[in-house]
């Protein structure tokens, strides 16, 4: 009850987090579509199969 | 193009986050809280966007004179994209609910009509992994994408229809002469849709290539495991 009325009286904190989930969300969503590209490229250089790393 | 997309929509978001934090003043009422409405409605706009393109893209499928693989996977490329924003706009709008209803979730008409968008898209990208032959695959998934998406509307006017504890739309009102924010508040709010907008354009076009590179990959693996059937299958009927 104290923390929450604490974190209540600190509006800037829901404000960090708010921009912090954000951008790192979307940061992470960002790399995974640019990751996902690279290892289909990988694939299909493979002709499909799965490479010899995998 | 792509690049300056992706330029573009950095340079934007930053200059969002700096505006959002610091620049911009404090509101009468919210206080600091406000700086959130810099990310929040923005969000929520490209979740919107996002399942517009998708909606325009399945009926596309769906209309025999237009149908093409293309709008498939624009289809699921947006849908993809729209239900990431979607969780983001759930999320951001809890931690701004915390401090000014004092809960993190109300079932108001908002956030459940909001909550059960995510999962209606939620259930149009699982319905795409079931279905293997592409072809049934893009029609199902088309007609349940345009279902899912007859829910959006009811999202945006559920502040008007219904007594909701969200505040109404701050600009995309009913009457768009008359928004209610103004000033280096209504610049940097206007600055967050543009950057959000482009960063959902950078995204829908690597995301959509991905698509493509799947369908190459799903025609290959097809290719090769019919070549390895056959290779397997003419040995033993040549013994007989």
């Amino acid at each position: 009850m104290g923390r929450g009325r604490a974190l209540r009286s600190r509006p800037l904190s829901y404000v960090a987090a708010g921009y912090a989930l954000s951008f790192v969300t979307l940061g992470s969503y960002t790399l995974w579509v640019l990751r996902r590209r690279r290892s289909l490229n990988r694939l299909l250089r493979t002709d499909g199969r799965p490479g010899p790393d995998r | 193009m792509r690049r300056l997309l992706g330029i573009g929509s950095a340079l934007g978001l930053t200059l969002t986050a700096i505006l959002g934090l610091f620049i911009t003043p404090p509101d009468r009422v919210m206080g600091t809280l406000v700086r959130l409405l810099y990310v929040h409605p923005s969000v929520a706009w490209v979740a919107y966007l996002a399942f517009g393109v998708t909606a325009l893209a399945c009926i596309c499928y769906l209309w025999p004179r237009t149908r093409a693989p293309f709008w498939d996977r624009l289809a699921v490329s947006s849908a993809e994209i729209g239900v990431v924003f979607c969780a983001l706009t759930l999320a951001t709008g809890s931690i701004w609910g915390r401090p000014t209803w004092g809960v993190w979730w109300a079932w108001d008409a908002r956030l459940t009509t909001t909550a059960l968008l995510l999962a209606l898209f939620i259930g149009y990208l699982a319905l795409r992994r079931v279905t293997v032959d592409p072809g049934a695959r893009a029609r199902r998934s088309a007609v349940a994408g345009l279902v899912a998406f007859a829910d959006v509307p009811i999202v945006h006017m559920s502040v008007v229809w219904w007594n909701t504890l969200h505040q109404p739309a701050t600009v995309l009102r009913p009457s768009l002469a008359s928004p209610t924010v103004s000033g280096s508040m209504a610049w940097t709010l206007l600055l967050s849709f543009v950057s959000f907008t482009l960063l959902y354009g950078w995204l829908l076009m690597h995301r959509y290539q991905n698509s493509v590179l799947e369908s190459r990959l799903e025609d290959e693996g097809m290719e090769i495991a019919l070549a390895e059937r056959w290779a397997e299958a003419v040995p033993s009927g040549a013994g007989r």
